[in-house]
């Protein structure tokens, strides 16, 4: 098995894409989507030799420890994982980090922070979970506030933000939310995008990008 | 005094050309197929230089509209040498090589058969092409220029990284007139498959080589750049090379004995420096940190000004000043995921406190501390509470953000970047952190 692999460049792992593919369909380069395919070999094999990322992977790359669970990381996880089926495929991950690339549209962060936040999927971001989100957020920052101040924030944000006043936030309200206040999707880009075919070369001796395709 | 003449002048009389080499510029105005772009990112504009195995040309980012050079090189030789591992360590060290001086990698594309090297554009063209064209510069501009030079190699050097190819045309000028130096880091590569071989193989002068290296001899990457940077000061100031010969084998000689002869304009003070890094005992030669309070060189004064210099830490403080609880939720790690990105080794730190200080009182105490511990604190401009402190040797920096949470409360964030991350946490630790337990009331 393992020499059959080796001696042919056509066998395709599970969940692989073809680069050009993907880089047509994100802000990546070709090249980009091979230097991504170099980081993906090794989160997803880091635990389990098995090509695709798994929860405990993605848990060991952001904090150094498989086991640590985290509302947050647990939520960006789900929706990398695009199919729903406990991994994320090479695919997956392109098409999701193109969302975090510095050149992406606006919209597309934005949309992606509603539904990072809209922690049980109702098309809503409601109360309850603003204020588990603080609360987690309080929690591992080891910052501790009277549960009246906790009250007080979550109902000052909340009344900024639900401008039709019913209870919930819904998208175009998000929109106009972040719109006034365009830090909150400094998470959405992520700087280490522009310059990943530095960090990750060795796909330059790997490229199968043919010379026409320049 | 001036001893260095006497010392270092001998008897004949030198070629007074800048390289003995005709076709040096092989600059063709070759026509390149209109709308060429690179993967759909960068239109090729104008082919600027070719050579065996490289093409350098200027192009445009067409998404951001930003100039770039393009390195085109062919992968063939590279592959057939196994020189594949060596370059993907270059590029490595080439990405985390970050100064005001330095001509930035940006990225690299491949294909099949060749790689392209996407480095930061320099419009005034290179120090060769204008000491060539408009002959010695005056003093004031080459110590200018020599300056940004020996700030760069400093940088570098206390990094790990040595040039090891250090000429005139490795030295670009950029629109605001400032040197970059090029080619930083892929100095391991063979010279004549290096992505500018081009530039060189056609001509390839020993002119800069220490004398040690000629002997082949172990040599310290160090040493050898000072070496460099003395036959380019004095090319800048002469107008020609200190050691200089059609015939190699007499360029050698005048190499391994330091003989060369400064021409009459020469200052004393600029006589002596040179003459102490073209000191042919590499023990003896004089060091970077030396250059750095050399009479020559710090005449009128000079501050090091490039500290710490990090372009892209924009990026890493929330610009508001109040905040919202969306704001405070953003602060989550699960949510930052450039953890999958980074080396495990390289960890910075992050750490909150809650405080009922006013912003500024608690931004003046970052600078009290700062002051003391005599490191640099620069407040940002826009009242946003945020103060950055870089280590002295630009070896860490600490962000520091205040940000307003309620009326009575404001949140101290305290962020420490890669780099040295030990340096930075000491000075957090032991410094910067028991004041703000104070202000926090902890």
């Amino acid at each position: 098995m393992g020499c059959y692999l080796s001696t042919s460049n056509k066998v395709q792992k599970p969940g692989y894409e073809e680069p050009n593919v993907l880089a047509s369909e994100t802000p990546f380069t070709v090249s980009e989507v091979e230097a991504l395919y170099e980081l993906y070999k090794k989160l997803s094999n880091s635990i389990i030799e098995d090509g695709l990322i798994h929860r405990e992977e993605f848990q060991l790359a952001l904090f150094r420890n498989k086991n640590k669970r985290n509302l947050f990381a647990d939520r960006i996880f789900d929706l990398f994982d695009l199919k729903r089926n406990g991994v994320i495929e090479f695919g997956e991950f392109v098409r999701s980090l193109g969302i975090f690339h510095p050149n992406a549209a606006l919209e597309d962060k934005t949309a992606f922070a509603f539904r990072l936040y809209d922690l049980r999927q109702t098309g809503y971001i409601e109360r309850e979970e603003l204020k588990e989100m603080v609360l987690a957020l309080l929690h591992e920052s080891d910052l501790m506030l009277s549960d009246d101040m906790i009250e007080a924030i979550v109902d000052k944000t909340f009344g900024d933000a639900d401008t039709k006043g019913d209870g919930r936030i819904d998208q175009d309200e998000w929109k106009a939310f972040v719109s006034k206040h365009p830090s909150l999707i400094k998470n959405m880009t992520l700087p280490y995008l522009k310059d990943i075919t530095l960090a990750f070369p060795s796909f330059i001796v790997r490229t199968e990008v043919e010379d026409s395709e320049v | 005094m001036c001893v260095a003449e006497n010392d270092a002048v001998v008897g004949e009389e030198e070629e007074k050309v800048l390289v003995p080499c005709i076709d040096k510029t092989t600059e063709r105005k070759d026509k390149i197929p209109s709308g060429v772009v690179l993967l759909g990112k960068y239109e090729l504009l104008k082919l600027l230089g070719s050579g065996a195995f490289a093409k350098v040309y200027h192009a445009r980012n067409v998404v951001t509209g930003q100039s770039v050079a393009v390195k085109a090189v062919s992968k063939k030789k590279i592959l057939k040498n196994g020189y594949t591992a060596q370059i993907e360590r270059e590029v490595s060290i080439m990405r985390r090589l970050r100064h005001p001086h330095i001509a930035k990698l940006f990225e690299v594309l491949a294909t099949k058969t060749k790689i392209y090297f996407i480095m930061e554009f320099a419009p005034g063209g290179d120090l060769y092409h204008k000491v060539a064209g408009e002959g010695r510069l005056p003093e004031d501009l080459s110590r200018q220029y020599f300056r940004q030079l020996i700030s760069a190699m400093k940088y570098c050097h206390s990094h790990g990284v040595f040039h090891r190819d250090l000429k005139l045309d490795n030295l670009l000028i950029d629109e605001n007139m400032n040197i970059k130096v090029s080619d930083f880091g892929l100095s391991a590569v063979p010279k004549q498959i290096r992505p500018d071989g081009f530039l060189h193989t056609s001509c390839g002068t020993p002119a800069y080589l220490a004398p040690e290296i000629l002997s082949k001899r172990g040599y310290d990457g160090n040493r050898i750049d000072v070496w460099s940077c003395g036959v380019v000061l004095f090319a800048l100031d002469a107008g020609y090379l200190p050691f200089n010969d059609y015939n190699y084998a007499v360029m050698y000689r005048k190499i391994y004995r330091g003989m060369f002869r400064f021409p009459k304009w020469t200052s004393c003070e600029l006589r002596n420096l040179i003459t102490r890094m073209l000191d042919t005992n590499p023990n003896t030669r004089i060091t970077i940190n030396e250059i750095m309070i050399d009479p020559w060189f710090i005449h009128g004064g000079f501050m090091d000004s490039v500290v710490g210099f990090e372009p892209e830490l924009d990026n890493y403080l929330t610009k508001v000043k109040e905040l919202n609880a969306f704001d405070l939720i953003s602060f989550a790690s699960g949510l930052d995921i450039s953890g999958l990105f980074k080396d495990p080794s390289d960890s910075g730190f992050v750490e909150r406190f809650l405080s009922r200080e006013r912003v500024e009182r608690i931004v003046e105490k970052v600078e009290e501390v700062a002051e003391i511990e005599r490191v640099v604190a620069n407040k940002e401009e826009n009242g946003c509470g945020g103060v950055r402190v870089d280590g002295s040797d630009g070896n860490f920096i600490v962000l520091v953000g205040v940000y307003r949470l309620t009326v009575d409360f404001v949140v101290i964030e305290v962020k420490s970047m890669e780099k040295e991350v030990e340096s930075g946490e000491r000075f957090w630790r032991d410094k910067l952190r028991p004041v703000l337990i104070e202000l926090a009331g902890k």
